[in-house]
């Protein structure tokens, strides 16, 4: 008799997951991935405890398994990540100390030696623990240290706003995040030139708006393959990923979490839709946020899957190598979701759970994995949530109520309103800020600072522009300085992203006002050649050419407007300050860099007369204008 | 005057024949090496050849690319899976070379010889790779020549015939000449010169045709390519289009001299007019006509006296230059036009379709399409995709057999990787299995019959089937809160595969819907691997439960049953090419 082998056909409702062509079955890896002990974050698992970077504070605390602080050290200004060796010694990122500092994580919390690195954020330790790896934000850099002697051993310019940086479990190679930029750097550190591979994390296809068909109303989004080449080249559709604030590795592949933002996702918007983010309805959220993972990341053979996640502004990963399980916190919702089987070709989620949910809001900026206990980092209270992880629970609720909240580590530098500003700014789902609460200030504005990208808003492209820095003083607001004030524009924008500014309070728009206002100036790079600065300050200053007599003062802008030949009535002088770090330029974006603002390659022709300068002064003025 | 540069990297002395350093060092603090993460990046000169296979796409292709002889072929698919036809003309058409490039945005092709090509691709966020691959005996190679990183990001790059130089628009809108190398030969940098795209004709054997498109206004500028200077030619042209610059509607005749701007008069009629632009003298001449569809037709500049121009409906119409007239005409008759068939363009694919050498191409799902456009031939390249109603393994697992409709096939793992050939048992197939002599039993409405390796009856038996086996107990398996949706034990029962869900939180864009299969060993209840499952997939045992085989929308997959690991994939059934009249 033959045997039947079985045969049937599954029929399987929608269910998740993306990927490229299918590859090796999942199994834990053999090589256990890296934990948080040397990447860089807000908290750190040591011998002696938890480490935390207080950002806003300046402080480093060490706390206990309640969360309670046990030892702190101040350190004075705006801190970036924390990193610790796992034998007693720890490195942070002094940002507004432009230092990196080492302590000792003895008894007490000692500062030891530091090195001078201007405005250092993320953190890796190699391997071996030889090397620190830091992430430089106002020189675009990723500054490699020696650890025994914590002098500067190489340094590479990459991009702008570059933040978290990780390494490979063998050492080989690191990657870096970045806010403005739709791609992670791969880091060769084997090469003797360190040589850099670019990832794109940009999707090809692109968002189509379909229209109902049917007379029903409503239309819908459809992910479709991008146009024929053959088609009239469009922007609208077109996705963008931006605020890779976190990366990692998880075995040889690279992941981060970002997200995905469709500036423009339709070309010409319906009369209703006129003066929205995008250029369409609520149906159609411009952003969604998304995790990546990349094998072989920025290489031509790179293998790159990817996964919508259902949380806002992912900025926090820790990993479990002994479940291989990765959790990603949100610091627009303080949501956090386990991701099961996360180094395997079946990633899956078990459970999400918001935290926080009766408590003032947490804004998640960094997680760790503390054996059998999540470790996640508040930034706006400025205190750990404790989750145990061996729980067995598969409902959400019941997960959400095991966390624990610990006291608060430090006192905040900043007021009670900024404080409150800060958290506003950052919160998603809020139906009053956005339409159906999807997008939030920080989403476009991460730190107070630009997404790079051009959005659809009616009949316009706008860039999003810079606040940090270019808010005191340089009233009227907007491209075309329609908004008096800062009050002004913030209702302004509000209903512009699809909310009621009428049911925000006025004392809600007086923090969001008093936050971006306290927001630092982006700090420029160092200049390489002094003399070609101060010779870009001369042609700037020239009088015959004019640039400082719109952007001069101390905001760099006189705050008038001019009617400049361009799709704009009139144009609103911009601030300059931070120009370095906010690419591309003008109101539509149009001129990608300095260069291409000074060669006349935007859409603006009638600012200056700049064809009459040499190529040696538009050198020169482009090192002034980056120093600015 | 536009000046133009002409630019050589110089190779020092020292370092003839190794690519140029291409960092750039800026003083520090003393003893600190400084990098910048350099604008070209030319591969390290101990790269070594990576292996290539052949196959076909796994998906549905939606782009081709043709080089300047209309012979090779570089085709897209909407999984970002990049293919190479080194010869769609020949008379045996190989499998392509699957080259490892995802999701390009831009894509090009030159041919070096029949054996060795350069490939050039832009990603999205701008980066472009310049590669070789060479066609040998065991397959195809890779040697990676260049890249311009994403701090360099381009538009458009385009190879040139012959694989030596590459050209490249930026987004900085510089136009640079490169060698194979990734030097830097010539390039066009000018204050306001700002082309947004290029037009790049090449005839071989004859000097490459170039333009470039500017904005604000729109404007037809003539480029030149003498040697390797790059320079612009005279001023640029004003043209008038009715919608924004695009690759259709603005094309260049194959000598460079004349740019065609395809307008509608009406977006309700079936009337056309296009504008021939001498780029030297400015002259300008019109034709107008009408074709038989009111979309916008695909423009095909073919020769410098034709164009052809694709409706959608199925038909191309050829139109003689000759027949324009000044555009102070008094009036435009409507041209004169021959009406030919053009197959693979029904509809929107029109504008998917290319012509390069006479040689026309559409891709499109399974079909690459390739018409002469001189003859009224053409041929149909086509994948079978992998689609059955039945599998199974023999007991061993070495033997796979599936049937679709009243066709078999039976392969041996053992053999080469070449597609099994089908044999018909003229009647619907309902069931197989491997009995124990190893000799497929086939079950039709008309019995069960027992067939060789060809097809060849040897026999019948029963065709009572074994009743199909409980459903296993999945309760007890450690799920971790994933469902299980349906499971299969196999015959031994030590082993349990069960398709699990994914939950509902972590969701695809527009990837196949996937679930998971799951292998547990029945007797702890621990899951062994798990593995990608399509959302409509088929199991099958092997006799001694050791493999276990998966067909689902990737293709067949047999696995180890206990580790996971692939030991046979197919994904599809070949490629079929069938040469067709217009």
């Amino acid at each position: 008799m033959p045997r039947w082998i079985c045969l049937f056909a599954l029929s399987l409702g929608p269910s998740a997951l993306v990927h490229a062509d299918a590859g090796a079955p999942a199994s834990p890896p053999s090589s256990a991935p890296r934990t948080g002990a040397h990447t860089g974050g807000t908290v750190v698992v040591t011998p002696r405890g938890l480490l935390v970077a207080e950002r806003h504070a300046g402080v480093v605390v060490r706390a206990d398994a309640q969360g309670n602080p046990t030892a702190r050290l101040e350190l004075g200004g705006e801190l970036g990540e924390i990193v610790a060796d796992g034998r007693g010694r720890a490195f942070v990122a002094d940002r507004a100390g432009d230092r990196i500092v080492e302590l000792d994580d003895g008894e007490t919390l000692i500062e030891g030696r530091n090195v001078a690195v201007v405005e250092p954020f993320g953190l890796a330790l190699s391997p071996d623990g030889g090397t620190l790896l830091a992430t430089s934000v106002a020189e675009h850099a990723l500054v490699a240290i020696g650890t025994d002697d914590l002098r500067e051993r190489w340094r590479i310019e990459l991009a702008a706003e570059p933040r978290g940086v990780a390494i490979s479990a063998d050492g080989g190679e690191a990657v870096v995040g970045f806010l403005s930029r739709g791609a992670l750097a791969i880091v060769d550190l084997d090469d003797r030139d360190h040589h850099v591979r670019w990832q794109s994390l940009d999707p090809r296809d692109q968002l189509v708006v379909v229209e109902d068909e049917f007379g029903e109303g409503g239309s819908f989004v459809d992910v479709r393959e991008a146009p024929s080449r053959f088609r009239v080249p469009q922007g609208a559709g077109r996705r963008y990923a931006r605020n890779a604030f976190a990366v990692g590795y998880l075995g040889d592949q690279a992941i981060t979490t970002y997200q995905l933002a469709t500036p423009q996702l339709v070309h010409e918007p319906k009369v209703e839709d006129i003066d929205s983010y995008g250029g369409a309805d609520v149906d159609t959220p411009p952003v969604i946020h998304r995790l990546s993972w990349i094998a072989r990341a920025g290489e031509a053979e790179a293998h790159h899957g990817s996964a919508d996640l259902d949380l806002h502004q992912p900025r926090a990963l820790a990993y479990d190598a002994g479940t291989d399980t990765l959790y990603v916190g949100g610091y627009g919702d303080d949501r956090v979701v386990a991701i099961a089987d996360a180094s395997t070709e079946v990633p899956w989620v078990p459970w999400s759970v918001k935290l926080e949910r009766k408590d003032p809001a947490c804004g998640i900026d960094g997680m760790v994995v503390d054996g059998t206990t999540l470790r996640v980092h508040c930034e706006l209270t400025r205190r750990l949530v404790s989750l145990p992880l061996d729980h067995g629970e598969h409902d959400d609720r019941k997960i959400a109520k095991l966390s624990r909240r610990g006291p608060e580590l430090a006192a905040s530098r900043r007021s009670a309103l900024v404080e409150r500003g800060a958290e506003i700014f950052r919160r998603a789902n809020d139906g009053r800020l956005s339409e159906g609460g999807t997008l939030a200030c920080a989403t476009c504005h991460p730190e107070g600072r630009a997404d790079g990208l051009t959005w659809r808003l009616g009949a316009h492209v706008l860039q999003t522009p810079m606040l940090a820095g270019r808010i005191v003083g340089t009233a009227p607001y907007k491209w075309d300085g329609q908004d008096a004030t800062l009050r002004d524009s913030l209702r302004h924008t509000i209903d512009r992203l699809g909310g009621t500014s009428g049911f925000v309070g006025r004392d809600e728009i007086g923090a969001l006002a008093a936050y971006v206002a306290s927001l630092p100036a982006p700090k420029a790079p160092r200049a390489q050649d002094a003399g070609a600065l101060a010779r870009g300050r001369a042609v700037f200053e020239d009088k015959a050419l004019g640039c400082a007599s719109c952007h001069g003062g101390a905001a760099l802008t006189d705050g008038a407007q001019y009617p400049l030949k361009s799709n704009l009535e009139q144009t609103d002088t911009p601030s300059l300050v931070g120009l370095a770090h906010s690419a591309p330029y003008y109101h539509d974006g149009s001129a990608d860099s300095i260069r291409g603002l000074l060669t006349d390659r935007g859409s603006i022709h009638d600012m200056a007369e700049l064809g009459a300068l040499s190529e040696a002064q538009l050198d020169d003025l482009g090192v002034y204008l980056a120093s600015l | 005057m536009i000046r133009t540069t002409l630019l050589l990297s110089l190779a020092s002395a020292g370092c003839a024949g190794a690519p140029p350093s291409a960092t750039t060092t800026k003083p520090t603090a003393p003893g600190v090496d400084t990098r910048v993460a350099a604008e070209t990046t030319a591969a390290p000169s101990s790269a070594a050849p990576t292996r290539l296979s052949r196959r076909l796409h796994a998906h549905a292709m939606t782009e081709v690319v043709l080089d300047a002889h209309g012979r090779g072929a570089l085709t897209l698919d909407d999984h970002g899976g990049l293919r190479l036809w080194p010869d769609v003309q020949a008379d045996d058409v190989a499998l392509p070379v699957a080259l490892p490039e995802q999701e390009p945005s831009w894509m090009s092709l030159g041919r070096i010889d029949d054996t060795a090509f350069v490939v050039a691709t832009i990603d999205t966020t701008g980066t472009a790779r310049v590669s070789r691959i060479t066609i040998d005996g065991r397959g195809a190679s890779r040697v990676a020549l260049f890249e311009l990183p994403a701090v360099d990001p381009q538009f458009e790059i385009h190879v040139l015939d012959g694989g030596a130089r590459i050209l490249a628009l930026g987004k900085d809108h510089r136009v640079r000449l490169f060698d194979a190398d990734g030097r830097v030969l010539s390039q066009i940098d000018e204050r306001g010169f700002i082309p947004w795209q290029l037009r790049v004709v090449e005839t071989p054997g004859k000097p490459v045709a170039l333009a470039a498109v500017l904005t604000q206004p729109v404007r037809a500028q003539a480029l030149a390519l003498d040697g390797d200077t790059l320079r612009v030619v005279g001023e640029g042209r004003m043209v008038a289009l009715d919608q924004s610059p695009n690759r259709n509607d603005l094309s260049l005749s194959p000598d460079g001299t004349t740019i065609a701007a395809l307008r509608r008069t009406s977006a309700k009629k079936r009337e056309f007019a296009l504008q021939l632009i001498t780029l030297a003298t400015g002259e300008r001449r019109v034709i107008m006509g009408n074709i038989d569809e009111k979309a916008r037709p695909r423009l095909h500049y073919v020769d410098d006296d034709r164009v052809l121009l694709e409706s959608g409906s199925g038909k191309g119409f050829w139109i003689d230059l000759a027949q324009a007239l000044p555009r102070d005409a008094p009036s435009f008759p409507p041209a004169a036009m021959r009406t030919v068939a053009l197959p693979g363009g029904a509809g929107d694919l029109r504008m998917q379709a290319t012509l390069v050498a006479g040689m026309r191409a559409v891709a499109t799902d399974t079909t690459l399409t390739i018409d002469p456009v001189a003859t009224a031939e053409h041929r149909v390249l086509r994948r079978t995709p992998f689609d059955a109603t039945a599998i199974t393994l023999d007991a061993g697992g070495t033997k796979v057999a599936w049937s679709r409709g009243t066709s078999v096939w039976i392969e041996d793992l053992d053999d080469d990787d070449a597609a099994p050939v089908p044999f018909d048992v003229a009647a619907p197939v309902r069931a197989l299995a491997f009995g124990e002599d190893g000799q497929l039993r086939v079950v039709t409405p008309a019995g069960a019959s027992i067939v060789d390796a060809t097809g060849t009856v040897i026999g019948t038996t029963d065709a009572a089937p074994v009743a199909a086996p409980a459903k296993p107990d999945t309760t007890g398996l450690r799920l971790r809160g994933r469902e299980a949706m349906a499971a299969v034990a196999a015959p031994t029962g030590s082993l349990l595969a069960v398709a699990l869900s994914h939950g509902p939180t972590l969701r695809a864009d527009r990837r196949p819907v996937l679930a998971a299969l799951g292998m547990f060993d029945a007797a702890t209840q621990e899951r062994l691997w798990a593995a990608p499952l399509g959302n409509t997939a088929m199991l099958a045992w092997s006799g001694d439960g050791l493999r276990i085989a998966t067909l689902d929308g990737a293709g067949l997959r047999i696995a180890d049953a206990r580790t996971g690991a692939a030991v046979h994939t197919r994904a599809d059934l070949g490629l079929v090419v069938e040469a067709a009249k217009d």
